[in-house]
């Protein structure tokens, strides 16, 4: 083995190269999506994610190696949640006003997720893991990671899931919401939150801080009604 | 920086024993998010705590956590390539619980929210 090659393997065997790398990979493809005028095709989670598994399958490196050095990123998924009371609380007055469309939103968009997934895995005939696996898809990866495991699902298979949902939320919300003719920012922003997450919520940050603010409530606010609305379907589909 | 990460990590503590100890299917970055509200409501209005308590520090990490949501999520999203086989298997099903479902989902809440909000007018809108 030549020096190099004792370099490379050195540093792709350690937390250092992996976390140094997730972060310049995301920097270099947010700066192109800001670029790209924020274009909802130019999805900074969705390019990051192919650049980084493309390198990983072609170094063959394993996804656990990956993983302890991305953990130190992984772990702020929770308290980045906790911190969403920032933009609630600054919103308090508006959010307060529409309570009743956030409540009655909430309750039908939650259970018409959840009952989608099981339609939509009935009709391609999904084995049961998947189904499971995919009926938290719409709530926040660290959420919807516990969810699955408590209800017997594969919590990496609900991660990738989720991170896809996130991402296909946050690509198709502007179009199909103009084409919808939503014009309303804090009904654009409380379905992209709900449906699509910490993804979704971070794309309607790019866009209006008020569209911003109300994904940040559906996001929270789907994120508790999934962990209560899951199990029971589970248990319905299982049972 | 560090008073701000030390509250935000200590209200979601507070949300794991509780969700621990009450066996609710609560999650606790979630309880952890209604007590950062509720610590911010009475920050607001209380003069008497510390002055650590009451720095900008903690809305500027709480900002910069927000901001910076998306890239969270990559971490997670790469482990696809773990699992590249039974998303193969399954790839006509997987995508269309990805994509149909969550453009149903999106749509059924946007619908329900403006209905909803027709019918109950907020006292002061701006529109804008």
């Amino acid at each position: 083995m030549n020096a190099s090659e004792g370099l490379w393997s050195h540093l792709t065997g350690g937390a250092l190269f992996w976390l140094t790398l997730t972060l310049v990979v995301y920097t270099i493809v947010d700066r192109l999506s800001l670029l790209a005028r924020r274009n909802p095709l130019a999805n900074p989670v969705l390019h990051s994610v192919w650049v980084i598994g493309t390198i990983l399958v072609v170094s063959g490196t394993p996804y656990e190696t990956y993983f302890d050095g991305a953990y130190f990123i992984h772990f702020l998924l929770g308290p980045a949640t906790v911190a969403l009371a920032l933009p609630l609380y600054e919103n308090r007055r508006v959010v307060l006003r529409s309570l009743v469309p956030i409540v009655a939103a909430l309750a039908v968009g939650s259970a018409a997720t959840i009952g989608s997934v099981i339609v939509c895995a009935a009709i391609f005939d999904l084995p049961a893991m998947i189904t499971i696996s995919s009926l938290p898809k719409s709530a926040t990866s660290g959420v919807a990671m516990g969810i699955s495991q408590s209800v017997g699902g594969d919590a990496s298979l609900t991660a990738i899931i989720v991170v896809a949902t996130g991402i296909a939320g946050a690509v198709m919300a502007t179009p199909l919401l103009n084409f919808l003719r939503i014009t309303d920012r804090r009904a654009r922003g409380f379905a992209l939150g709900l449906a699509a997450h910490g993804v979704g919520t971070a794309r309607a940050f790019q866009v209006h801080p008020l569209t911003g603010t109300f994904a940040g409530v559906g996001m929270s606010l789907n994120g508790l009604l999934t962990a209560v609305l899951v199990p029971l379907a589970a248990s319905l589909i299982g049972g | 920086m560090v008073v701000g990460l030390a509250v935000v990590l200590l209200c979601q503590l507070v949300g794991e024993i509780f969700a621990y100890t009450t066996h609710l299917p609560v999650p606790a970055p979630v309880v952890g998010l209604v007590l950062l509200f509720g610590f911010f409501l009475v920050r607001d209005r209380w003069e008497w705590l510390p002055f650590s308590l009451r720095s900008e520090e903690i809305d500027k990490t709480c900002e910069t956590l927000v901001q910076q949501m998306a890239l969270l999520f990559v971490p997670a999203g790469v482990g696809i390539v773990q699992r590249l086989g039974i998303l193969e298997a399954n790839v006509v099903g997987v995508l269309a619980i990805i994509v149909v479902t969550t453009a149903f989902s999106i749509a059924v809440t946007a619908y329900t929210f403006r209905l909803v909000s027709r019918w109950f007018p907020a006292p002061t809108e701006s529109e804008e």
